[in-house]
């Protein structure tokens, strides 16, 4: 056989698949040369990447060879090549891809905090190193618009709504009890410590389909996913100690934390407004337990124990003897909570939280017990159709327990509610988005259906326009419904205007918000749920990071002009915990020199409406402004050692809550009159806190 | 019989062609690893990113090119003038390309630094927004880094250098992030010039650093 005839043949085959060359240019929607587009053979190593102009050429490509054109930010294009693309030049066009991440998200009424840089409002750590806030979750959110500072109570108080109409959560799931049992002017804490949450979303208002049971505001946290590392805390303090561990297993994870809290040290060198016969006390311990689940699965298990008690004499206005109060609380908190990516598209996650709460108080020689549980079931499922539309549809399940004893006599309430929502969002395209939620509750034979509308647009890079409407029901407490069973829920409708702009490291943002109460308990002249109420108005805030170097500082102002026409008012009238002027400065600067941190926080509002007897109307009457300048300094001389130092109320402010008056006039006709104080003028805080881990360098700062 | 070997090597060349053998996988990465040498912008590095997920996309069993693909990417990150979005992007890459390495070699010492240096170039975006929470994050990935391999040079050399960085923010003695690197530096040149495509990046950096360890005493 002829030799050369064989290798003709080969050359053939060879060629027959090989050595056509395509070439082109690749633009995107503007027209303009895209530089460096990744242009390849599918499933082979030829390619090349265009150009500064946008051309390409590429050899050794046949007819119906499937080109690949795919850059970072475009979607990528693939093309099956035809006669024409061989023969002439083809000009490619790349779309740039939709980021779900990148598009514009409605914000009026929720404040995210997170470390991702878009977050507009604080991070996970401004919520440990805002001064005035002693390590308290919600401290720092009460320096945010929307909020007002009541600062004898210690709850969360948003746009105008009572403590009792904001509602807590940890990884869905409602938390009851949420803020430790007090006595009235002893301001509480909510529960647990911030390092527990990597992260949280807190609504002053139109919050989504997923929330209910609340009529003002939803703060929702998120526990850790899963520690880093092994490492174990240490903290004393002038008001008591503190250790935590973290264990970490290739697949499981287990942390445990232990306190204990005592005030009387302290408060024998620190006067007080308030006699206790048993200063504040208490224990807490609480074990996080994470489990992997296959591959995309996470099994997580939150308990929590806390003990405290106190005991106070309180003066009586028309009695010469005080008043003996003891407090006794117990807390218990269990939540488990799983979730499960099915594929790509589909998230499930679900939970169960029960909540136990008994308070012991010996009132004088009264004996009140109140018992309260709260057990929450949901499931929820995800389905992203794709990465334009979203949807999330939910079932829950509350079961409320509430038992009242007065010495030998109780009472007992314990009553279900279930909903269902359903919720869906949209973006028309990375500017515009629209989202529908429609919530329905079932409780005591009554249904809510309750719509939740919201859209955002965005007019440029830096800033947005968001809108939110929303209605809402909450059931009256149980204490309220063991009187009068069959009331019918309250209710608030909400309406929400936002503008927002970020640019670097500012971000301002302001927002004005109507909502219209119906359904309020009334005690005039029984209960009843006829009231009803307003509270409108704007707040606003502005945070600057670094632009003067090393300092960090945020201002929030709210104006809320609300009143309500409830409890056993003739007329509509103004809360007492609803000031209408309500502005917050933080500031935080690092002193590189002296590896600190000092921040300051200065809280202002212009005082509490009260009721004066003496003058005519109700709450016509109101203190003088509330002020408050906190300062705190943080000392770090090694990473995983920190001195931390904090005063409330550096001014000394005597600040006043409202006035308590004699039941009846004296000799000059008059009703006497005695200030409430805060329960002390300062708060100082002292704490050492160190960290053991593998890594020696472990970061302290969580611990602030 | 001459003419039967050419006509063989012919054969051989032709199917080479359509599937791509293992040598001349290796031979196309060192070709694209030696591009690192003469990269002058970012468009030059955006080339070298190519050409390795084009092979990442052929090779879907080599854990080496989704690696580089990364490695890139956090080169990207740091060219300069560019917006802090992009960067954010080309490291948010970054970190796929490492997930798509780990689903198949497994987390292993390289992998994990690399995680590491993906997140420690995050926090250089932002550090005065990330720093404070990611720190912990890259830390505690670089010193994981280091427990499953202690003879991995990049591994002493990572954890080094981030030691030696957060030293010099709390303005304390830099002399232990100084060993690390120290044992980098020894380590890359006990092991001598490498010629395979295995990382091997890094002589340089620990070179230098080890000098400014030295040059502050």
């Amino acid at each position: 056989m002829n030799r050369y005839f064989i290798i003709f043949i080969l050359s053939l085959i060879a060629l027959s698949s090989l050595k056509a060359q395509v070439q082109g240019r690749v633009i995107d929607q503007n027209q303009e040369s895209l530089v460096a587009v990744n242009v390849y053979l599918k499933n082979s190593y030829n390619g090349t990447s265009t150009d500064a102009f946008g051309r390409f050429s590429l050899r050794d490509v046949k007819l119906g060879d499937t080109l690949i054109f795919s850059m970072l930010g475009f979607d990528t294009q693939t093309i099956i090549l035809k006669e024409k693309d061989l023969s002439s030049e083809m000009l490619i066009l790349m779309d740039e891809a939709f980021n779900k991440l990148k598009a514009v998200q409605v914000s009026a009424g929720s404040m995210e905090v997170s470390d991702e840089q878009k977050a507009v409002v604080l991070n996970p750590l401004d919520i440990v190193t805002t001064s005035g806030a002693l390590g308290d979750v919600v401290g720092a959110l009460k320096t945010l618009p929307g909020t007002t500072n009541n600062a004898n109570d210690g709850r969360l108080f948003v746009r105008g709504g009572s403590a009792g109409e904001t509602a807590i959560f940890i990884d869905g799931l409602r938390l009851g009890n949420a803020f430790g049992t007090s006595l009235s002017g002893i301001p509480t804490r909510s529960r647990f410590s911030p390092q527990l949450f990597k992260g949280s979303y807190f609504s002053t208002g139109a919050y989504s389909a997923e929330f209910g049971q609340a009529l003002s505001s939803v703060l929702s946290l998120n526990s850790v996913d899963f520690p880093l590392r092994r490492q174990t805390d240490i903290g004393l303090t002038s008001v008591g100690a503190s250790i935590s561990h973290t264990e970490i297993f290739k697949r499981q994870s287990i942390t445990s934390n232990f306190s204990y809290t005592n005030l009387q040290p302290y408060m024998s060198f620190v006067p007080q407004n308030i006699e206790f016969m048993e200063a504040p006390n208490g224990l807490s311990a609480e074990i996080l337990f994470r489990q992997k689940v296959s591959k995309r699965g996470l099994f997580k298990v939150f308990y929590a124990y806390q003990y405290s008690g106190l005991e106070v004499l309180q003066e009586q206005m028309e009695s010469e003897e005080p008043q003996q109060t003891k407090l006794n609380n117990f807390f218990h908190h269990l939540n488990l909570n799983y979730k499960q990516d099915l594929n790509s598209k589909n998230l499930i996650d679900g939970g169960l939280s029960l909540s136990s709460n008994q308070d012991n108080i010996k009132l004088d020689s009264n004996i009140i017990g109140q018992k309260s549980h709260l057990i929450h079931g949901k499931i929820r499922h995800q389905y992203f159709a794709n990465n334009r539309l979203k949807f999330k549809f939910g079932t829950e399940y509350f079961q409320r327990y509430f038992h009242e004893a007065f010495n030998a006599a109780g009472r007992t309430f314990n009553k279900p509610q279930f909903a269902a929502f359903a919720e869906g969002d949209y973006h028309f395209n990375s500017d515009l988005v629209l989202k529908l939620g429609l919530r329905q509750a079932w409780y005591a034979n009554s249904a809510y259906l309750m719509p939740r509308v919201s859209m955002a647009y965005r007019l440029n890079n830096a800033s947005s326009f968001s809108l939110a409407y929303g209605d809402y029901f909450q059931e009256h407490s149980p204490k309220v419904l063991l009187q009068a069973e069959n009331l019918s829920s309250s209710s608030a409708r909400h309406l929400v205007l936002n503008y927002q702009f970020t640019k670097d490291n500012h971000s301002f943002r302001i927002e004005a918000y109507n909502k219209e109460y119906r359904g309020l308990l009334r005690s005039n002249p029984n209960y009843n749920a006829q009231g009803q109420g307003y509270a409108r108005g704007f707040d606003f805030f502005w945070r600057n990071r670094g632009g003067i170097s090393n300092l960090d500082y945020w201002i929030s102002y709210s104006f809320i002009d609300s009143k309500r026409h409830w409890r056993g008012f003739e007329s509509m009238v103004q809360p007492s915990f609803a000031p209408k002027h309500n502005a917050s400065l933080v500031t935080k600067y690092w002193l590189g020199a002296l590896n600190s941190q000092i921040g300051t926080s200065f809280n202002i509002n212009n005082g509490y409406t009260y009721e004066n007897p003496n003058l005519p109307g109700e709450m016509e009457s109101r203190t003088k402004a509330f002020h408050s300048l906190n300062l705190s300094w943080s000392y770090l001389p090694k990473p995983n050692f920190i001195i931390h130092f904090e005063i409330t109320n550096v001014l000394g402010r005597e600040n006043v809550f409202g006035y308590q008056y004699s039941s009846s006039p004296n000799d000059q006709g008059q009703f006497q009159q005695m200030a409430i104080p805060q329960s002390a003028k300062r708060f100082v805080f002292l704490g050492i806190f160190y960290t053991l881990s593998s890594d020696k360098k472990a970061n302290q700062l969580n611990n602030l | 019989m001459k003419n039967v070997m050419a006509i063989f090597g012919f054969i051989f060349i032709s199917f080479g062609l359509h599937g791509q053998s293992k040598a001349q996988y290796q031979s196309y990465m060192s070709e694209t690893l030696a591009l690192y040498d003469s990269v002058e912008s970012l468009k030059d590095y955006q080339e070298i990113a190519n050409r390795l997920d084009r092979i990442a996309a052929a090779e879907s069993e080599e854990w080496l090119p989704p690696y580089y693909a990364a490695l890139t990417h956090i080169y990207m990150s740091f060219v300069d003038g560019i917006e802090n979005e992009k960067r954010d992007d080309y490291l948010d890459k970054a970190e796929s390309y490492v997930d798509q390495a780990e689903e198949i070699i497994g987390e292993t010492s390289e992998i994990v630094l690399l995680r590491g240096y993906v997140f420690m170039a995050k926090v250089s975006v932002n550090p005065g927004l990330r720093g404070m929470t990611l720190s912990p994050k890259v830390s505690g990935l670089f010193a994981k880094a280091l427990a499953m391999d202690p003879e991995n040079p990049r591994a002493n050399l990572m954890f080094g250098r981030w030691k030696y960085g957060s030293a010099q923010f709390f303005g304390s003695s830099t002399e232990e992030a100084c060993s690390y690197m120290a044992k980098a530096l020894e380590l890359y040149q006990a092991q001598g010039e490498i010629k395979s495509i295995e990382p091997s990046w890094g002589e340089n950096q620990a070179q230098a650093m080890t000098n400014r360890c030295q040059g502050n005493k």
